[in-house]
């Protein structure tokens, strides 16, 4: 159980992540403020229900996800995770996996992130959830509502919509 | 060779695959020297996706801004208990000081009459602190009684600490008997089969309580005087207040205080009453050359009233015959009220009698303001309480607002759903107990504030001493709700056990003439709980405060 001092190092410590996740979810630097803000509100109200064996951060992104989907669901903006979506066709296998990896050891980390931001809500809710709130395939599919192997197709997808993204941009860039 | 899937590599590469799935992947992994490295690929993919999130987080790092702290249920609780304490308070002192009254809109918050319970203590405490030095010695004798009365129970109920309790028991008897004055000091008993008498030249220094025949005092007496008697005449002069229990009762000298009289017949002549009278007699008689300074309360059959009242006369009778000077109002409930020549009222008359023809009003009498005949009305109090239907509606609301403080306090303090009452020997301590800490906690509280480090002290106990009478009567409302619903344990449904108790409580001071009793009782009982509760949670090596009493 954390009390009213722990939350305030929560608070410190998680506050940029939380922000981070909630950006990345939300696409909105705006409403991801307004998002972290209840995150923290909803872990300071839930402190007595924490339990200490468990890690804090899955937790409170946890709580930020939940968050995050809902408004997202609430917005009508969430999507339907399983229509086919004509757009991944066109990005389908642009370059092997190892492309990208090559465009974020150019420390172009940046343009990784712009891509990311570009990406279908459909695609980017389960790459953020996967490689920012580090939430396994099963925790995503609670979240999102579909099956497991849906979330491994989603975030392949993707992955190879990124892939082309990335791509795409630096070739403006060098042009 | 058929190679593995995008779809495997992506999801085995980020630890997605289990069971059977993973053990497909593995094996043909050992094999297939290409999907290896796809695999690795992906593996390298996800890790530099990762550290992107992570590098973006980082650079972007603003201010923490403030984080502004909800109001939590249990503050926002607190703070309105608090406030309408303090509220409560003012609205009680200011009743105290101006003699207004809340209005009848309002009343319904305070909980279960606790004006009836609280103004008679504050009056009470100001009256020690008029009447002076006279009364000091009583209320330091009474204090360390029920010091020592407290520190007696608390013995009692001390197991573990046996020895610790004994020498303090021993203290404060020592403290008591050194400090405390003789009661021959503070009050004197004279008894007597025929004849008792104070002569002139002589003067009783504190309060005399007296039995006998026939009481006749001549003398003077410094303090209050209590007679039980046949027959009391004062001649001389009485101090403090005059009470009495006899068949008549004739004051000739003057009386500094009040008279407070039980008797058949009450005669004053060339009486000087400084305070008020209140009269429970058949026949009052206050001659001309009487005085009255104060207000005169009478409930008799006959009232002749030929003196002077200089403010307020309120007269149950039914023969009520004015012929001397009132200052103020006149409230008159009776048959007949005779206005003679000679009478003289300052403010209005106001006659409630069932036939308007009671009223005989000389052309001679004056009166200063108006008359007002209110026929076929009862006395309001009387009326009001039971026949309006206001009453039954602000007891609803009364419950209500119970019921919700209740609820609220068992949100905030769950370990107050156990208490319960064992046996009956366990209710008749928590009622003594309850009964000690009711004066005793105000008064030592008082005595510390003596001290400028004390007023602080004083002050939280007198609040905390406050919002334990409030909850009192809620508390053993839950007590007796869970007892009725024979359901003792703590999974009792505790609203069912408050409303169920709330109701009874509120139909039982209701009541007509024990009403007022059982509230007191009710009152003492749930204080009693409290104190135990307190005593045994700081007293339990700090495990959480359980309440079978």
């Amino acid at each position: 159980m954390l009390d009213k001092d722990d939350f305030n190092g929560l608070y410190r410590e998680f506050y940029p992540r939380v922000l981070g996740l909630c950006r990345r979810l939300l696409n909105s630097a705006a409403l991801a403020e307004e998002a972290c803000q209840e995150t923290f509100m909803r872990v300071y109200k839930n402190l007595n229900s924490y339990q200490t064996d468990r890690a804090v951060w899955p937790w409170i992104s946890s709580i930020a996800s939940n968050h995050c989907i809902d408004l997202l669901r609430k917005n009508k903006t969430i999507p339907d995770f399983d229509s086919s979506d004509p757009d991944t066709h066109e990005y389908s296998d642009p370059a092997q996996p190892g492309a990208l990896g090559d465009m974020i050891r150019s420390e172009d980390a940046q343009m990784v992130n712009d891509a990311i931001g570009q990406l279908p809500e459909k695609f980017r809710l389960p790459l953020v959830l996967a490689f920012f709130n580090d939430s396994s395939y099963d925790e995503i599919a609670t979240t999102l509502s579909i099956s497991r192997n849906h979330v491994g197709v989603l975030i392949l997808r993707g992955k190879k919509m990124l892939r082309a993204l990335v791509i795409e941009l630096s070739n403006e860039g060098t042009s | 060779m058929i190679h593995l899937t995008e779809l495997q590599l992506s999801m085995f590469s980020d630890n997605a695959l289990t069971g059977a799935e993973l053990a497909v992947v593995k094996n043909h992994m050992k094999q297939c020297s290409s999907c290896r490295e796809t695999a690795t690929s992906f593996q390298h993919e996800s890790l530099l996706i990762q550290n992107a999130f992570i590098q973006e987080y980082q650079q972007s790092i603003s201010p923490v801004p403030h984080f502004i702290q909800p109001v939590s249920f249990k503050e926002l609780s607190i703070s309105l208990m608090i406030l309408s304490l303090f509220l409560w308070a003012i609205i009680s002192f200011w009743q105290f000081l101006y003699q207004t009254f809340i209005p009848e809109m309002a009343s319904w918050f305070t909980n279960l009459h606790i004006t009836d319970s609280i103004t008679p203590t504050i009056q009470s405490v100001f009256y020690l602190v008029k009447e002076g030095s006279s009364m000091l010695s009583t209320v330091i004798t009474f204090a360390f009684f029920s010091m020592f009365m407290a520190c007696m129970a608390w013995f009692i109920m001390s197991r573990k600490n046996y020895r610790a309790g004994l020498s303090t028991s021993l203290a404060m008897l020592a403290t008591v008997s050194m400090v405390s004055p003789h009661p021959a000091e503070a009050m004197e008993l004279r008894r007597s089969q025929q004849m008792l008498t104070i002569s002139a030249d002589e003067i009783i220094d504190d309060t005399l309580v007296a039995f006998a025949d026939s009481i006749i005092v001549d003398g003077d007496i410094e303090g209050d005087l209590v007679t039980f008697a046949r027959r009391v005449i004062i001649n001389g002069e009485v101090k403090g207040n005059l009470v009495t229990f006899t068949q008549n009762l004739s004051v000739n000298g003057s009386i500094n205080g009040s008279i407070i009289t039980f008797a058949s017949e009450v005669d004053l002549t060339n009486a000087l009453i400084s305070g008020d009278l209140w009269s429970f007699t058949n026949t009052l008689k206050i001659d001309q050359n009487s005085t009255i300074e104060g207000n005169a309360t009478t409930f008799n059959n006959t009232s002749i009233v030929n003196g002077n009242i200089n403010r307020d006369l309120t007269s149950f009778a039914q023969s009520i015959e004015l012929n001397g000077r009132i200052g103020e109002d006149v409230e008159a409930y009776g048959q007949t009220l005779n206005l003679f020549d000679n009478t003289r009222v300052g403010g209005d008359i106001r006659f409630r009698t069932k036939d308007a023809s009671g009223l005989i009003q000389s052309d001679n009498a004056i009166i200063g303001g108006e008359v007002e005949i209110l026929e076929g009305m009862e006395p309001p109090q009387a009326r009001n309480r039971y026949h309006n239907p206001g009453f039954y509606f602000s007891q609803l609301l009364r419950f209500a607002s119970a019921l919700i403080m209740g609820l609220i306090l068992f949100q905030l303090f769950p370990a107050l759903k156990t208490l319960k009452i064992n046996s009956g020997i366990a209710g008749l301590k928590t009622v003594g107990i309850g009964l000690v800490a009711l004066p005793a906690i105000p008064i030592i509280l008082l005595f510390s504030a003596i001290t400028v480090i004390g007023l602080p002290v004083t002050f939280i106990g007198l609040l905390l001493y406050l919002i334990a009478i409030y909850f009192a009567k809620i508390l053993f409302a839950t007590v007796l709700g869970k007892l009725l619903l024979k359901k003792d344990d703590s999974s009792t449904s505790i609203f069912k056990a408050l409303a169920l108790g709330l109701a009874l409580v509120i139909i039982l001071t209701n009541l007509p003439a024990i009403g007022g009793i059982l509230s007191f009782i009710i009152l003492i009982t749930g204080l009693g709980l409290i104190v135990q509760l307190v005593y045994k949670h700081f007293n339990s090596d700090n495990r959480p405060a359980t309440a079978a009493i």
